[in-house]
């Protein structure tokens, strides 16, 4: 194999784009979707599940009068997961606001240094949240804390928080660098 | 007020201008209060950013974003569009309009200014500049009417508010009714003055056959019952202003499958878009409950009350003090993040002068809409322009009476209690 089919083989991984590549079969492109968008996936699935038992909540309160004693809990876990395993997602969908405004003011190399300063504030603040709530969670593992109904380990239900960390920075990282390359591109069709 | 609080906020406003996203920013914030404040257990910080979105009032936020995200795959905009074009053709300037009437219905079903400025950029604006309104009247237009959106329930801000300062979002639906209600007619008839001036045809001049006007309404009569049924359920006790949500989101499937113009893949769409849209909102509560617990540690809101109250005697000049001080703020600072950090410290201070809960609500949620309105950062500015391709200067010149309507408005508001209580009143 030489060395640009290798190099493309590798590109068809967790970062691009793998349709219409003759090198990837069917089942394997398929498969490497729903890795790429396992949190997405979760995330949908779990509001399904959410919007299912509110709802199921309310007819067995009001119609058949036997409520579920435990939907607080669940709801709440739903709710950390949702939000946790799709926050990732916000950075490719562009979803996460900023104020642009008054960057864009400045000149073009102040712009430069200041984009390299974000990507340091945002790399540092999450991975701090993913430190802090790594210790939070070996509070729970540790005082073995449960909801009080389901007895669920509240160390499982936050779980998801720390995963959420490293995938919004591998997501924030890969939408600079597709930003990156698409400039690139523009630069070089202006100097052609 | 200890030195840490003056930093972190101080560097709080910096990142958030520096292109930070917000959620980062108000977290960089509240991470640099625990950095300088040793006595404080960092583990905190975790567990105010997860305790913040474990809330079973806020679950309404998702629900309410799935909803709306369904409503448009169902193909009920359509439907809504025809019956606004009906009710409206005889008026001057007809298709801005009916633009303004199908924001305030379509607030019926969804809850976010955005998407429904997105949409009718979309859908209105290129149709009004081929009848020969100017792009910058209709992008105007557009985004001043998308802020009705979030007044009719259901509404984000509401929800978020209520849970804030534990009012009851029931209530503020009604209210909300009444309050988008009145921004909706006083921008027709500025409407109707600008249109006369500059020749804004209407779309028909004949008088329609009841045939004709009934054949406009049943398409679009199953929809717009939908905020009757979620005030009704809601006041009746059927189901929580959070159960509602849910509750909508069932009557949205419903009408897919009734009109059949909803597939399997467009619900995968819908869901992708709500759980992303969810979590961009609630990474800025969550991380705003984490600066807001700061803020209560080092008892701002009680030094701000005292000194607020023995400074201004009059409850009058408070409100006209917190509205100038709300659209500065508005001006620059997204309004859920703003609104976690300041309602409570407004929301005392507004109960000791003995203002009405749900009226001072109101007022500051009005205030948040207008400053989604306003440049240089408010969002359905740029969400218009950027679709329409309107520039931000002729935009602002567009907007010059609108920005006076609004203010018209936001003084009435204040100062007419009626306006936002009269339908709870008679409801309650």
């Amino acid at each position: 194999m030489d060395r640009q089919k290798a190099a493309r083989l590798l590109s068809c991984g967790f970062f691009t784009q793998s349709k219409g590549d003759p090198y990837m079969n069917k089942q394997i492109r398929s498969g490497l979707s729903i890795l790429k968008n396992l949190d997405i996936i979760v995330a949908g699935l779990v509001l399904v599940i959410l919007v299912i038992l509110t709802f199921s909540g309310v007819i067995m309160r009001y119609v058949v009068g036997r409520p579920y004693t435990w939907l607080e809990e669940v709801q709440m876990a739903c709710m950390v997961w949702i939000v946790f395993a799709s926050s990732g997602a916000a950075f490719l969908t562009g979803s996460h606001v900023a104020i642009e405004m008054l960057v864009e003011l400045l000149p073009l190399k102040m712009q430069r240094i200041i984009e390299i300063v974000i990507v340091c504030v945002v790399t540092f603040v999450i991975a701090y949240l993913a430190f802090k709530s790594v210790d939070y969670i070996k509070l729970m593992l540790r005082s073995q804390k449960h909801t009080s109904m389901l007895s669920l380990p509240y160390s499982r239900i936050y779980s998801i928080v720390p995963v959420s960390c490293v995938l919004m920075l591998l997501k924030y990282y890969y939408t600079l660098y597709s930003k990156l390359v698409s400039s690139r591109k523009i630069e070089a069709e202006v100097k052609q | 007020m200890s030195t840490s609080v003056a930093v972190a906020s101080v560097l709080l406003l910096v990142l958030l201008f520096l292109k930070v996203p917000v959620f980062v920013s108000v977290m960089g914030g509240s991470i640099t209060y625990f950095l300088l404040t040793p006595s404080t257990n960092p583990i905190i910080f975790a567990q105010r950013i997860i305790g913040g979105t474990e809330s079973i009032s806020l679950l309404a936020i998702p629900f309410f974003v799935c909803a709306g995200v369904f409503m448009n795959y169902t193909g009920v905009t359509s439907r809504i569009m025809n019956f606004c074009e009906v009710m409206t053709g005889r008026m001057n300037g007809g298709l801005a309009q009916v633009n303004i009437l199908l924001s305030t219905l379509m607030g019926g079903l969804s809850g976010s200014n955005l998407a429904d400025a997105a949409m009718q950029s979309k859908m209105l604006v290129p149709e009004m500049e081929a009848k020969g309104y100017s792009k910058a009247f209709s992008t105007v237009l557009t985004a001043s009417s998308s802020m009705i959106t979030p007044l009719i329930p259901p509404g984000i801000a509401m929800i978020l508010y209520g849970c804030i300062a534990n009012v009851s979002i029931g209530r503020l639906f009604i209210s909300g009714i009444g309050v988008g209600a009145m921004l909706c007619v006083s921008q027709m008839v500025l409407v109707s003055l600008i249109s006369r001036k500059r020749g804004y045809r209407p779309i028909r001049n004949r008088s329609l056959s009841f045939g004709e006007i009934s054949d406009a309404v049943r398409p679009a009569f199953f929809p717009l019952c939908l905020p009757i049924v979620i005030i009704g359920g809601i006041r009746l006790g059927v189901f929580t202003a959070t159960e509602a949500g849910s509750v909508a989101i069932i009557y949205a499937i419903l009408l897919g499958l009734f009109y059949g113009e909803m597939h399997f893949r467009d619900v995968k769409k819908a869901l992708k878009e709500t759980v992303t849209t969810t979590a961009a909102i609630m990474m800025i509560v969550a991380s705003a409950s984490a600066f807001s617990w700061i803020l209560t540690r080092e008892q701002i809101p009680q030094h701000l009350t005292e000194w607020m109250v023995s400074t201004i005697h009059n409850k009058y000049a408070f409100l006209f003090i917190v509205n100038i001080f709300l659209l500065v703020v508005g001006m620059f600072v997204e309004g859920n993040a703003s609104m976690i950090v300041l309602v409570p410290l407004l929301a005392p201070i507004a109960a000791r002068y003995g203002i009405n809960e749900i009226h001072f609500a109101m007022v500051y949620i009005f205030n948040n809409a207008i400053g989604a309105f306003s440049p240089p950062m408010g969002t359905l500015m740029f969400v218009t322009c950027s679709i329409t391709g309107c520039k931000t200067k002729d935009f602002i010149k567009e907007a010059l009476p609108f920005y006076a309507l609004l203010v018209v408005c936001l003084f009435l508001l204040t100062y007419v209690p009626w306006f936002t209580t009269w339908l709870v009143n008679i409801l309650y």
